[in-house]
């Protein structure tokens, strides 16, 4: 590990938000560093929390009934509590956000490149036609044919996958260190998804940004991930460099979301292993371990919440969420030479 | 005749369509509607399928695999072509004749949220069904408890709403209001793409549960390739309203033979980090506009081995010894002596050209 600070230190963040139901704890006390440079991909079912914790960090959940705690510290700045005015000179500058639907991100009656140009001025002192040219060239880094035409078009006239290129051109606008992306390609056919989340990694690669790349799909993961946090109930239940979370999951969810893709490249099985029962309330979340009523593995001590922490010998930074014993999980989770999660739950 | 015809398959199939063509008018100008162009959605499309199969239809948004879907189901009249189900013409049916036909063909859409009304009750929305069949009184009442223990779900959800449920358990209400009527065919228009993985394998293991049990046959439109293979017995690869290949679904796996398949096989990420970095360059451009499509195959801009025929005659459907079709005119993972054997399906769309197959350097 290097020895310069993280670029991003979240310690102990949590966001609520007070319902006529009850309290809704959406994240709840999530640690995380993000290193220079490097790609970090968050895990999650819906309802996880992962958006809301990355949205929190640049100040985007702005819900009256919001409740945040716990820090974040970008660069040696507190973004949790920061004024408005100090979030916006980070916010598009310094750490770009690529939302997960473009065409409700961009404005329909502004011509693309003006938008885009806006950007840039709000952060640069540049002329106008400097910012123009700027835009071109990004738009054509991010492959978007005939640039300087297309400028002038609407967001209409693009496509989906061109639309997130778009917003990807946009984020790299200002070279930011940090860029959060909140399932970037969800919305977008498998062959376009497959060229835009290539050319996003290999851009971060080239200008030495950060990526947190918030996603659903393990294939994304294998493929992109230098870290990996997976979510589950608002808290993150285990976080591990991608060849460790895939070789050594520690966590009975991690074994669960694992084996339950169905996957092309293994002889079809008759049934596709499943996690019983339903993600958690989030009003009345379980006690202790979220994951209890769902794990075939609990026992005693899941009443109490498990702390975040390195449970391996020699893999300081590889964290997980369970009470079990290291062995007795690696002997649990093989089945016919697979990890996965069998034996019902209640 | 038939494609893959196993030998315990009945002669007839459940369902056959024959060149089954849906347009849709594009509009313009604002007093008098003048028809700009056609999207031609459908174009000219030729399967069939047999009790108790279950056939995967797999495409890229556009492709027209949802309004196909919603033609076999009579909820979209086609354009041109046919729809037999038991070998009978389903057009020439009347009023009456369609009504019963609903029965037998039943559709369990995407979006289970907007496909259920929020002002019913579960047990309002399943017994519609139930009431079709003439069911009353007590023998409903018992039917319809027995219907959401089927669909995994408790008698006591009789009386709650849609809303009070998960993502997952709504699907399962949709399945079980298609059940209500005792179908013998269930189209599945991605029936899991909304869906959480965890709960996604529930639903998928509950679909193939049932459809041992009440003897369905299934169409799973999809654009997850691998949710399709792990349900369907066939895939039918759809894009820009043609299918492009239409094969065994193991087989279409192992050796995808129309490039767009291949391609899409690629897109697709793996779970396994021995792969990463291995994965091919991905495909380049967006499919195209459906107004105005291609001439010669619909592919042709996007394909890496187009010739000078691909961009003049639009290939015809190649019905290979393994039970495989596919619509190339360079095909891939195919050898000299099956491209010998091979021969043109009658499934072939009207308009394509009869040019045999060949190979490319």
């Amino acid at each position: 590990m290097s020895t310069q600070p993280p670029l991003l230190e979240v310690d102990e963040l949590s966001v609520t938000f007070g319902t006529d139901d009850g309290t809704v704890r959406a994240v709840d006390g999530v640690s995380l560093a993000v290193e220079q440079g490097e790609i970090l991909c968050v895990v999650g079912e819906s309802g996880s929390g992962k958006s809301v914790m990355t949205s929190s960090l640049i100040g985007l959940t702005r819900a009256a009934n919001a409740r945040f705690s716990g820090r974040a510290v970008f660069d040696g700045v507190e973004l949790i509590g920061a004024s408005e005015r100090q979030l916006e000179r980070i916010r598009g500058a310094e750490i770009a956000v690529i939302p997960q639907d473009p065409m409700t991100a961009l404005d329909p009656v502004q011509r693309i490149g003006d938008q885009i140009a806006e950007q840039i001025r709000a952060h640069n002192r540049v002329s106008k036609r400097e910012a123009f040219e700027t835009t071109v060239a990004l738009m054509e880094r991010v492959g978007i044919p005939q640039a300087r035409t297309r400028a002038r078009a609407f967001v209409h006239q693009f496509s989906g996958g061109m639309r997130q290129r778009i917003m990807i051109a946009m984020a790299l606008s200002c070279d930011p260190r940090l860029i959060i992306a909140d399932e970037p390609t969800t919305a977008l056919d498998v062959t376009i998804q497959a060229q835009i989340l290539h050319e996003l990694a290999a851009l971060c690669r080239q200008t030495g940004a950060a990526l947190i790349l918030v996603t659903h799909d393990f294939g994304v993961v294998a493929e992109l991930a230098d870290r990996v946090a997976v979510m589950y109930g608002g808290r993150i239940i285990e976080q591990a460099s991608v060849t460790e979370l895939f070789g050594d999951p520690q966590h009975p969810y991690t074994w669960g979301l694992l084996g339950s893709v169905p996957r092309v490249d293994r002889p079809r099985s008759a049934r596709l292993p499943t996690i019983g029962g339903a993600p958690p309330s989030l009003v009345r979340p379980p006690t202790g371990c979220h994951f209890k009523p769902r794990c075939p593995h609990r026992f005693e001590p899941c009443d109490d919440v498990p702390p975040l922490v390195s449970r391996l010998p020699g893999q300081p930074n590889h964290r997980d969420r369970c009470w079990l014993d290291v062995e007795e999980k690696r002997r649990l989770r093989l089945v016919d030479g697979d990890i996965r999660l069998v034996g019902a739950a209640t | 005749m038939s494609v893959a015809t196993v030998a315990s398959m009945p002669p007839t199939p459940l369902l056959e369509v024959e060149h089954l063509k849906l347009y849709f008018p594009v509009k313009s100008g604002v007093v008098l509607d003048r028809v700009a162009g056609w999207v031609r959605a459908v174009d000219d499309v030729s399967f069939e399928i047999h009790e108790q199969e279950t056939l995967g239809l797999v495409g890229e948004s556009g492709c027209g695999k949802t309004t196909l879907a919603r033609c076999l189901v009579q909820l979209l009249d086609p354009t041109e072509g046919a729809i037999r189900f038991r070998g009978e013409a389903v057009g020439a049916r009347g009023r009456a004749g369609r009504r019963a036909l609903r029965r037998e063909l039943q559709i369990v859409f995407q979006d289970p949220q907007a496909s259920l009304n929020p002002r019913k009750r579960i047990g309002q929305i399943v017994s519609a069904g139930l009431r079709l069949r003439g069911l009353k009184g007590r023998a409903a009442a018992d039917e319809l408890r027995r219907l959401l223990g089927d669909v995994g779900l408790g008698v006591e959800y009789v009386n709650r709403f849609p809303h009070e449920f998960s993502g997952g358990q709504r699907q399962r209400v949709g399945v079980a209001r298609a059940l209500a009527v005792r179908p013998s065919l269930i189209v599945l228009d991605e029936p899991v793409s909304a869906l959480d993985v965890s709960v996604q394998s529930q639903v998928i293991n509950l679909l193939s549960d049932l459809q041992d049990e009440f003897r369905l046959g299934y169409i799973f439109v999809a654009h997850d390739l691998s949710v399709v293979r792990h349900v369907s017995d066939r895939i039918a690869v759809m894009y820009l309203g043609k299918i492009v290949e239409l094969s065994p679904g193991d087989e279409l796996y192992r050796r995808p033979i129309h490039p767009y398949t291949a391609a899409l096989l690629d897109a697709i990420p793996v779970p396994d980090l021995a792969r990463r970095g291995t994965r091919a360059a991905p495909v380049r451009g967006e499919p195209p506009n459906p107004l105005d499509p291609p001439a010669g195959c619909r592919f042709h801009p996007r394909c890496p081995r187009a010739t000078d025929v691909c961009r003049a005659v639009e290939p015809q459907l190649t019905a290979y010894p393994s039970g495989h079709l596919a619509a190339c005119h360079h095909p891939l993972n195919v050898n000299g002596g099956e491209l010998a054997a091979a021969t043109r399906s009658q499934l072939s769309p009207l308009t394509s050209g009869s040019e045999a197959p060949t190979l490319v350097a």
